[in-house]
């Protein structure tokens, strides 16, 4: 697995015809960083990305040029105090056969903010392929702030494409379960946002991080 | 074909028989247009208002909107605007009809043939509480039936109103609801607006039977620019239609309307439109409602014609629980734009809104979504769901899907989902193997697709919808 830690402002990376890539893009403090993928023939990358903490400028460009190509990119952002995250996450459709996936699911404390823009591009070549985009936020502070635009930009139509957008406070249901249950208002809270971003965290480093995190907003 | 049931097609049928191409194509002739002025100039604007006898704040408000006009820029987002001559345009042009009439047989026969052939005012008889059409910069009939009449209901010609009750119309026009510095199109719209509609239902009056107007563009290069004032006080109930449509001359004509509507407190107004310019028209509309407490909100829009359109409904959602609904379809078939979207500006606690957009393309057609949710940091406990469905009939028709959403609380719940796909290749077989035609399972594909916008149409509305969606079609499949 290769992974980017914001050291540098721009990573380029080619998946060469049938191989596959995993890919850990982890950043826990103010950055601007830009990472571009090429998939090639029959290629495939599984894309995580954690941005955890600080004032991040992010984008994630993912290009399916070769026929075949497949792309999962499954991330968090995990926003505290005033934290502010600025994400461009792009799928790039120009040959046949291809699939992409993003899945996104984020928390915002305190006064953190979230510009999210998705873009799904499906060219007039990129026959036959699949892509969603899904982009969900829970918003837990008083101040804090979410703006999301997912689009989708499609040119032929022999294509499956959708997206999902969701901004979301706490569930106050969910709360009163939990409550009668015997748990804290805190503890409940910590395990729904476990529960809200378990979908998306694919590494044990990322739950310890998520975990550090938790236990300072409880405290 | 139709999915229209035998039964509903023999009510309807006297009604909407004959719409066909030549329904919209047909010109009659326009020799009032010879002498009209080209381009818009301080000299048109102060004629417009001379020869509508205004008061001194109209004029100025039309001077103020000219000077924006020129200072403003074109719109920085969707499709290019450049080809667009404003020097080429008919701002202004009036048939000969001096007043509107309250009687069918008063309008010149010409003009009378045109709204017969549209099936106006056969669906006065059978279904609508009031009608005005408007030909060109002149509306030529304005009707509400007596009954609501006596109940206080105004429904009138725009330029009438200005006359009559300019108190109402002074507080209303283009001050609150869109202002004339909101974009260089309202600017415009102020400067040059000629007829339209004046809608007023007073308190706890609730009028069960729709209104229309119906817009017709007739000569080459012209311009609309109707204006609609809908104020609808609390409690009060109305469902208002608007039909446009104009013929074909290979050069470019202009709509910029404006349309305001003030909805009361637990009012409830279902605004509804069917759209079909000519396919030389760029129809770039301002529509916007302001929606008080626990008032009730409703748009129902079918975009069909105009090379490009840009037209984004906005709801502001002023009072508490305020709700909003968008309901929307846009057909992008050669050479169109259709860039039609929803906005929704939640601006109070507690409010919710509803968005439903589908949208076709065909034959190289862009349809775009391009929609704006913003909830306020004051709309605590709002709720809003967006959905939009692109259905792209071809290999090289486009769909694009743009929703902005922007969320300042933290007690809100939004949720936004997309898909974009082509004709089941099941669905087409499944329906052919039932004995229909391909471009007939077609249809019944497309039709279905539509049907959650048709079906909050008028039954009436819904069959011409259907029936415009069908001559779209003409020729899909083969």
């Amino acid at each position: 697995m290769i992974i980017i830690d914001g050291s540098q402002s721009i990573n380029k990376l080619a998946v060469k015809p049938n191989e596959q890539l995993e890919v850990l893009l982890l950043l826990k403090k103010a950055c601007a960083i830009t990472c571009s993928i090429i998939l090639e023939v029959d290629s495939s990358v599984k894309f995580y990305s954690a941005i955890l903490g600080g004032n991040v400028q992010c984008e994630v460009n993912i290009n399916h040029v070769g026929a075949g190509s497949t792309s999962e990119h499954t991330g968090i952002f995990f926003g505290t105090k005033h934290d502010q995250f600025k994400l461009n996450y792009w799928n790039n459709h120009t040959a046949q056969h291809t699939s992409g996936k993003i899945n996104i699911h984020g928390v915002l404390f305190d006064s953190a903010y979230c510009d999210f823009k998705g873009n799904i591009k499906i060219q007039q070549t990129a026959l036959d392929t699949k892509a969603s985009l899904d982009e969900h936020t829970l918003l837990l502070g008083d101040k804090a702030r979410s703006d999301a635009v997912p689009q989708l930009d499609i040119h032929t139509n022999a294509v499956q494409a959708s997206h999902s957008s969701g901004i979301t406070k706490l569930d106050d249901e969910i709360l009163y379960y939990c409550a009668s249950r015997g748990l804290t208002p805190e503890t409940a809270k910590q395990l729904i946002v476990r529960g809200w971003l378990a979908e998306c965290i694919t590494s044990p480093e990322v739950q310890n991080l998520v975990d550090k995190q938790l236990g300072y907003v409880e405290a | 074909m139709s999915t229209i049931p035998q039964t509903t097609r023999q009510t309807t049928d006297k009604i909407f028989a004959g719409l066909n191409r030549d329904t919209f194509d047909h010109k009659n002739q326009s020799s009032y247009t010879k002498h009209a002025s080209r381009g818009v100039s301080e000299e048109l604007v102060r004629k417009i208002s001379t020869l509508k006898h205004e008061p001194a704040w109209m004029l100025q408000k039309r001077l103020d909107g000219l000077k924006l006009f020129f200072e403003k820029p074109l719109p920085k987002f969707g499709p290019d605007l450049s080809a667009l001559n404003f020097d080429e345009i008919i701002f202004y042009a009036s048939p000969d009809e001096k007043i509107p009439s309250k009687s069918w047989e008063t309008v010149s026969p010409d003009i009378k043939k045109t709204f017969e052939r549209l099936g106006i005012p056969e669906a006065e008889k059978k279904l609508l509480a009031g009608v005005g059409a408007q030909y060109e910069s002149a509306t030529v009939y304005h009707r509400l039936k007596e009954r609501w009449e006596k109940l206080g209901v105004i429904f009138e010609d725009m330029d009438v109103a200005v006359q009559k009750y300019p108190d109402l119309v002074q507080k209303y026009f283009m001050t609150r609801c869109v202002p004339i510095q909101d974009h260089k199109f309202s600017a415009l719209h102020a400067a040059v607006w000629s007829g339209g509609t004046f809608l007023y239902v007073p308190k706890g009056v609730k009028v069960d039977a729709p209104m229309q107007a119906y817009f017709r563009m007739n000569a080459q290069n012209m311009g609309q620019f109707e204006h609609t004032l809908i104020i609808i006080e609390a409690e009060a109930e109305a469902h208002y239609i608007e039909g446009c449509s104009a013929p074909k001359y290979n050069s470019n004509s202009l709509h910029v309307g404006c349309v305001e509507i003030f909805v009361g407190k637990n009012a409830h107004f279902r605004y509804s439109s069917v759209e079909n310019w000519s396919r030389d028209t760029y129809n770039l509309n301002t529509k916007r409602a302001l929606v008080g407490e626990a008032g009730r909100m409703e748009w129902v829009g079918g975009n069909m014609g105009s090379c490009v359109t840009m037209l984004y409904p906005c709801s502001i959602l002023q009072g508490e629980r305020a709700h909003a609904e968008h309901l929307g379809i846009a057909f992008a078939g050669a050479g169109q734009i259709q860039d039609t979207g929803a906005k929704v500006i939640h601006s109070a606690p507690n409010t919710t809104s509803s968005v439903i957009m589908k949208s076709l393309s065909k034959d190289g057609g862009k349809s775009v979504y391009r929609g704006l949710l913003t909830i306020s940091p004051r709309a605590t406990g709002s709720v809003s769901k967006i959905k939009c469905d692109a259905l792209i009939l071809d290999d090289h028709s486009i769909s694009e899907t743009i929703p902005d959403m922007n969320v300042h609380t933290s007690d809100a719940t939004i949720g936004h989902e997309a898909t974009v796909g082509q004709i089941g290749v099941e669905e087409v077989f499944y329906l052919m193997s039932r004995g229909l035609s391909e471009q007939e399972a077609h249809g019944m594909v497309v039709n279905g697709f539509i049907e959650p916008i048709v079906k909050a149409l008028p039954l009436e509305y819904a069959v011409e919808m259907n029936r415009l969606i069908e001559l779209e079609m003409e020729g899909s499949v083969g």
